[in-house]
C-alpha cells in the first residue's frame, strides 16, 4: 500500500483528480488524500508517515492562499524526501521554471487524464 | 560715607563761603577775628567786618560753661564735628549753630570753622519755640540727618534717638525710654558697667569707637563707628554719640583678612612642593625655601649673596638666556623649563615661573621664582620624542621602499641603511644574504660612519659552517644580540666579530613566509652599547620592512613577465566585452518595452489561471460523464430492474453525496461497514465485494434503509453498480455546473479590470446597495473559501452620481485588497453612512495592519504589499477614480485593523 496526495485549494479539481487516479492505479495498492487546505498538508503526512505507509506521489498547486506550492512542496520534502512530485498549475509553464524549487513533473491546467497518467506512470513505476 | 577727596571738598567749600550758605570764619585760638564771610556778619547782626573786629568770637557765647567746654573739646580734639552751640548776636538775640569747626593745620593759634544756622527753623516755629530745653531743640536737628544719633543720660537710658537710629534697631519713638544702652550694645553688660564707665567717658571728648549695635526685635547686627561726646542740658550730664553704619568696611575687611589667609596658606603650600627663591633685580639670591635647598643640595649660605648663575647647567644657549632677561627686565612673567644643576653636578629641570616684583612707581625691585622639578617628564619626554621620530623613519621607508621604483631600489635600501644606522648610533649597518643553495651567505649593502672601514668585499660567500650557532638562531627567526662581544666564549663567531673590531653587535633575521633570507645587522667598533627594547623591536620592523622589498623584487620581475601576456589577454577581452556591451544595450531597450507589457501579461496570466481551473474540472467532467453514461448503457443497464435504476436516481437528485473522498475515509467507514453486515446479515454471500461496491457508493451504516434494500435485492453488486454510476452523473454535471459558474463569474470579473476611458463611461444614477453586492458577489467564492464573515451594512435606499463601471473596479479593487489583507477566518465590514451633504462608504477588515510609513506609499503605482498577489496597480486605480467622482478617500490603519472610507459628495454632475 502507498499512498498519493492530491492539493488543490480547488475542491472540483482534487474530486477530479481522485476520480482519475482511481481508474489509472490498482484502488487496493494506493491511497489516495485530497487537501483543500494546504494547511492540512504536514497533520496528514505525519500521519500516513505514522501508519508507515510510502507517501509515493505529491500533485500540487502552485498558487493557493495559506501556503503556495512552493511552500507545501518544502514541507513534504522534509518530511518524506523520496516523495515524487508533480505540479499541476493553471499557471504559465515558463512563468514558475525559474522559481527556485524542485519538481518531478509539471503540468498545467487544463489535462488530459493520458498526459496525467503518462506522468504517474513513469513516476512511480 | 564716601570721603570727600581733598580737590572735591576744598570746591565745596568754596560753594558754601561763596555763596555765603554757612558762616565761615578765621580766628585765633583767643577768639580774635583774622576773617569771616558775609554771612557771618549777618549772623551774628554787624555790618561790616572793622565793626565785628571790636569783638571777640567768645564774646558771643550765651554761656561761659558752655564756652568753656567747647574750647576744652576742641583744644584736645583738635576739631568739633556738628557741634551744637549757643550763641548771641551782638543785639543778645539766642542763635542755635551748628558748628564744624578745627585748628588750623599750617598755624596751631588759628581756628577755622563754619557754622550752619538753625535758629530760623526755631524762632519760625509754634512748636519748637514751645521746647523748653536744649536737648529737644536739638533733636529737632538730629532728627533727619543721615548718621544715627542716641543721646544717653548717666543711668544709661536714651533720653532720645534720631530716626534713622531707631529704624536700624526697630525701636519705636514713644517707647524710646524703655530702653537701655545694655539692649543694644555688647560693650556694657550690665547698667551697672555703663555707669561706671560714664565719667571715663564724659572725659574723652569726641572719643571715636568701633561698635556694634543690635537691633532689639531681629537680633541683626549693624556695625557702627561711634563719635562720643559729652553735653551738659540742664542740670543732667548726657553722652552724644554719632554713629556711622561701617559694614561696607567690615565685609571689605573681612574679605581681606580672607585674602591675606589665602595667600599665607598659598604660600606654606608652595614651599612644601616647589622651590621659591627671590632675587634682587641684578639676580643675586637674596632668599630661597628649604625645598629649594633640599632640591638642590646646597646650603642657605652656599646660595644667598650668589649670583642665579652657580645653578646654571649650561644646557641653553645665549639666545634663551637673552629672551629670559629680556622678559623678566621688560616686567613680564618669565615661564618655561630650564635646565639647571645640583650641587653634585646632577642635572635637572624645572618648571619656572618668574616673577619681576615691583615698588609703587612700578620700577623692578626683586624677582620671584618658582620653580618645578619635571626632571623625570623630561626624561620620557625625550625618550618618547626619540620613539615617535624613528616610527616616522620607519614609516619613511615602508612607504619608499614598498611603493618605490624598483629601479632604483639599491639605492634606497642604502639610504634607508644610512638613515637608521645614524639613528641608532652604529658604526656599520649592513645586509646579508643567505645562499641556501650553496649554504653561504654574502654581504649585499653596506654603510659605515666616518672613518669606519668598509668590510664588504671581505665577506662575500662565507660557508655556514663557519657561524653555526649564528645561522642555527636567524633560520629559527632569532634576533642576535651581543653587547659585549669580549665577553662571549671562545668561538667562530668570537673570532669572526673581533677580527673586524666589533665590540657590539645586533643582527636581526629577515624572514619571509617564516623562511630566513639572510639578516640586517649593526655593528658598533668604538664602544659597546646595550640596546633597549624600543630598539630591538624597531630594527627588527626594519627588518620586515627590507625582507617584504627583497619579496616584492622577486615577485614583481614575475609580475612583469606575466604582464605582457595579460595586456594581450586583456585587448582581447576589451574588445569581447564591447561588442557585449553594443548586444546588452539592444536587451535593455526589450526588456523597457516588456515593462510596458508586463501589466498586461500579469493580468492575463492571472486570468488564464483562474480560467484554467474551472475550465479543468469541466474538461474532466463532461469526459467522466461521457464515460460513466457509456458504461452505464453499455454494462450496467442490462442487469437491473427499472426499479432499481429508478431508485438510483431518485437517490442520486435527492441527497447531496460526496461521492469521491479520500482513501482513509474509505477505509473507515468500510471497517464500519464490515462490522455492521457481519452483525446484521452474517451470511450474507459476497460480503467483501459488496462491503466494497457499498464505500465506492457511498452507502454508510446511517442509510440503513439503503444497505437493507441493496442486500435484499437479487443483485446487489450489480444493483450497487447502478447506483454509484448515476451518482457519479450526478456529481459530474454538478462539477461541470459549479466550474462554469466560476468560469462565468470570473469573466464578469473581468469587466472591472476593463480600461479606462471606456466610451460607455457616463455618470448615472447608481443604487449603492446594487452597484456593491454585484461586485461582492464576484468574490463569493473566494469569500466562502477564505471563511470569511461579511457584514453588509448598506441601505437600499442610498444612491449617487457615478459610472457604474468605475464604481465596479473601485469597489473589486478595495474588496480584494481587503480579502487579501483578512485571510482565512476574516471579517469585513461595508458600511454605508449618508448625510445632507456626502454618502460615506467604508470598508473595514481585520489583518495585519499597514505600518504608518507605508500609508503614503500605497497610492503609488506599482507599489504592493502582497509578496505573491497583485501588480500594484489596485490602490493607484482606486485614487484615480475617486479624483473623477470628486470623491475623497482616508486610510485608518491600526492594531490590526484597517478601514478605508469614501466620501462621495452628493448631487455632483
Amino acid at each position: 500500500m502507498k499512498a498519493i496526495i492530491c492539493i488543490d485549494d480547488e475542491r472540483l479539481i482534487t474530486m477530479m483528480l481522485r476520480y482519475q487516479l482511481n481508474k489509472i492505479l490498482p484502488e487496493e495498492d494506493y491511497s489516495v488524500e485530497m487537501i483543500n487546505n494546504p494547511m492540512q498538508t504536514v497533520d496528514l503526512v505525519q500521519n500516513i508517515i505514522a501508519s508507515e505507509i510510502e507517501i509515493c506521489l505529491v500533485i500540487t498547486d502552485y498558487k493557493m492562499p495559506s501556503l503556495n506550492g512552493p511552500e507545501v512542496i518544502a514541507l513534504i520534502k522534509a518530511l518524506s524526501p523520496k516523495t515524487r512530485i508533480i505540479m499541476l498549475s493553471g499557471q504559465v509553464g515558463s512563468s514558475i521554471a525559474h522559481k527556485n524549487f524542485s519538481i518531478d513533473k509539471f503540468i498545467s491546467k487544463p489535462w488530459t487524464e493520458k498526459e496525467l497518467s503518462d506522468s504517474i506512470k513513469t513516476l512511480i513505476a | 560715607m564716601e570721603k570727600l577727596t581733598k580737590s572735591q571738598s576744598e570746591n565745596l567749600l568754596k560753594l558754601v563761603v561763596e555763596n555765603n550758605l554757612a558762616a565761615v570764619f578765621r580766628t585765633t585760638l583767643q577768639g580774635d577775628f583774622i576773617a569771616v564771610n558775609e554771612s557771618y556778619l549777618r549772623i551774628f547782626g554787624f555790618e561790616n567786618f572793622d565793626d565785628l573786629q571790636k569783638h571777640k568770637s567768645t564774646d558771643f557765647y550765651a554761656n561761659i560753661e558752655s564756652r568753656e567746654i567747647y574750647l576744652r573739646d576742641l583744644k584736645s580734639k583738635g576739631k568739633l564735628t556738628n557741634y551744637l552751640i549757643e550763641n548771641r548776636d551782638r543785639y543778645g538775640n539766642e542763635l542755635f549753630l551748628i558748628a564744624n569747626v578745627k585748628i588750623c593745620s599750617s598755624n596751631p593759634e588759628v581756628l577755622e570753622g563754619s557754622f550752619i544756622d538753625i535758629s530760623q527753623h526755631f524762632k519760625n516755629d509754634q512748636i519748637i519755640r514751645n521746647q523748653n530745653t536744649k536737648l529737644e531743640r536739638l533733636s529737632l536737628y538730629l532728627e533727619h540727618i543721615s548718621d544715627s544719633v542716641y543721646v544717653v543720660n548717666r543711668n544709661g537710658k536714651f533720653s532720645y534717638m534720631n530716626k534713622i537710629a531707631r529704624q536700624k534697631l526697630s525701636i519705636p519713638i514713644n517707647n524710646l525710654h524703655a530702653y537701655t544702652v545694655c539692649d543694644i550694645s555688647q560693650h556694657f553688660k550690665t547698667l551697672n558697667d555703663f555707669q561706671n564707665h560714664f565719667d571715663e567717658l564724659k572725659l574723652l571728648q569726641n572719643y571715636v569707637v568701633e561698635s556694634t549695635h543690635k537691633n532689639v526685635l531681629d537680633g541683626s547686627l549693624h556695625p557702627i563707628e561711634l563719635s562720643i561726646h559729652y553735653e551738659r542740658f540742664g542740670e543732667e550730664d548726657f553722652l552724644i554719640a554719632t554713629g556711622r553704619d561701617i559694614s561696607e568696611q567690615i565685609i571689605q575687611r573681612r574679605a581681606l583678612d580672607l585674602k591675606n589667609k589665602i595667600i599665607l596658606d598659598l604660600n606654606s603650600a608652595i614651599d612644601s612642593a616647589a622651590m621659591v627663591s627671590y632675587t634682587d633685580k641684578n639676580g643675586i639670591i637674596k632668599q630661597v625655601n628649604d625645598y629649594f635647598l633640599l632640591h638642590t643640595g646646597y646650603s642657605r649660605n652656599e646660595l644667598v649673596g650668589y649670583n642665579n648663575s652657580k645653578l646654571s647647567s649650561g644646557y641653553h644657549n645665549n639666545e634663551f638666556w637673552q629672551n629670559f632677561y629680556q622678559t623678566v627686565s621688560s616686567g613680564q612673567t618669565f615661564i618655561d623649563n630650564i635646565c639647571n644643576r645640583k650641587k653634585n653636578g646632577d642635572i635637572f629641570w624645572v618648571r619656572s615661573l618668574i616673577y619681576p616684583i615691583k615698588d609703587s612707581d612700578g620700577k623692578i625691585e626683586a624677582y620671584m621664582s618658582i620653580l618645578q622639578d619635571i626632571t623625570n617628564e623630561k626624561i620620557i619626554e625625550e625618550r618618547n620624542a626619540k620613539h615617535v621620530e624613528f616610527q616616522n623613519l620607519l614609516m619613511k621607508f615602508a612607504l619608499e621602499l614598498l611603493n618605490g621604483d624598483l629601479n632604483h631600489i639599491n639605492l634606497q635600501i642604502n639610504n634607508a641603511l644610512e638613515s637608521i644606522g645614524k639613528f641608532v648610533n652604529c658604526d656599520r649597518a649592513y645586509i646579508f644574504e643567505y645562499n641556501h643553495q650553496n649554504s653561504t651567505s654574502s654581504n649585499t649593502y653596506e654603510w659605515c660612519n666616518v672613518g669606519i672601514e668598509p668590510q664588504i668585499d671581505n665577506l662575500q660567500n662565507i660557508p655556514f659552517s663557519e657561524l653555526p650557532e649564528w645561522i642555527e638562531s636567524h633560520f629559527k627567526g632569532k634576533t642576535i644580540e651581543i653587547p659585549d662581544v669580549d665577553k662571549l666564549p671562545e668561538s667562530n663567531t668570537k673570532e669572526l666579530l673581533s677580527q673586524q673590531d666589533i665590540k657590539s653587535i645586533i643582527a636581526v633575521p629577515l624572514l619571509n613566509s617564516n623562511i630566513c633570507t639572510g639578516f640586517v645587522g649593526f655593528d658598533y667598533v668604538q664602544d659597546t652599547i646595550s640596546f633597549s627594547q624600543e630598539i630591538v623591536k624597531a630594527l627588527q620592523i626594519f627588518a620586515q620592512i627590507i625582507a617584504n622589498v627583497e619579496d616584492r623584487v622577486k615577485s614583481q620581475r614575475l609580475i612583469e613577465e606575466s604582464n605582457e601576456k595579460i595586456s594581450k589577454q586583456n585587448l582581447n577581452l576589451q574588445n569581447q566585452i564591447a561588442k557585449e556591451l553594443e548586444k546588452s544595450n539592444d536587451l535593455n531597450q526589450k526588456i523597457a518595452q516588456l515593462d510596458r507589457y508586463a501589466l498586461l501579461g500579469e493580468l492575463t496570466s492571472e486570468i488564464a489561471h483562474d480560467l484554467n481551473t474551472p475550465i479543468s474540472a469541466i474538461q474532466v467532467g463532461a469526459i467522466s460523464t461521457r464515460e460513466i453514461l457509456e458504461n452505464l448503457f453499455k454494462h450496467v443497464l442490462g442487469s437491473v430492474s427499472l426499479d432499481q435504476v429508478h431508485y438510483s436516481c431518485s437517490r442520486a437528485v435527492e441527497s447531496n453525496i460526496e461521492l469521491f473522498v479520500g482513501s482513509l475515509q474509505q477505509l473507515r467507514e468500510t471497517e464500519d461497514l464490515r462490522t455492521y453486515i457481519k452483525t446484521k446479515y452474517p451470511n450474507l454471500l459476497e460480503a467483501e465485494k459488496i462491503i466494497r461496491a457499498m464505500v465506492k457508493a457511498r452507502i454508510t451504516i446511517d442509510k440503513s434503509e439503503d444497505i437493507e434494500k441493496i442486500i435484499s435485492s437479487p443483485n446487489p453488486l450489480e444493483f450497487l453498480n447502478v447506483i454509484y454510476h448515476i451518482q457519479a452523473i450526478r456529481t459530474f454535471v454538478d462539477t461541470i455546473m459549479e466550474a462554469s459558474e466560476k468560469a462565468d463569474s470570473i469573466v464578469k470579473n473581468m469587466k472591472f479590470y476593463q480600461k479606462d476611458g471606456s466610451k460607455d463611461s457616463k455618470f448615472s444614477n447608481i443604487i449603492m446597495q446594487k452597484n456593491i453586492k454585484e461586485v461582492l458577489d464576484v468574490f463569493n467564492h473566494k469569500i466562502r473559501q477564505q471563511n470569511i464573515s461579511i457584514e453588509f451594512k448598506v441601505n437600499d435606499s442610498v444612491t449617487i452620481n457615478a459610472i457604474p463601471e468605475k464604481l465596479y473596479q473601485l469597489w473589486a479593487n478595495l474588496l480584494v485588497n481587503a480579502i487579501d489583507a483578512t485571510g482565512m477566518n476574516g471579517w469585513i465590514e461595508i458600511e454605508c453612512i449618508e448625510n445632507d451633504e456626502h454618502v460615506m462608504l467604508s470598508i473595514s477588515n481585520t489583518g495585519p495592519s499597514i505600518p504608518l510609513d507605508l500609508q503614503s506609499r500605497i497610492w503609488e503605482r506599482f507599489y504592493t504589499t502582497k509578496k505573491d498577489k497583485g501588480t500594484g496597480l489596485g490602490l493607484s486605480i482606486v485614487k484615480r477614480i475617486i479624483e473623477e467622482h470628486n470623491a475623497s478617500i482616508s486610510l485608518f490603519s491600526e492594531n490590526d485593523m484597517t478601514n478605508f472610507t469614501i466620501q462621495f459628495p452628493k448631487n455632483s454632475h
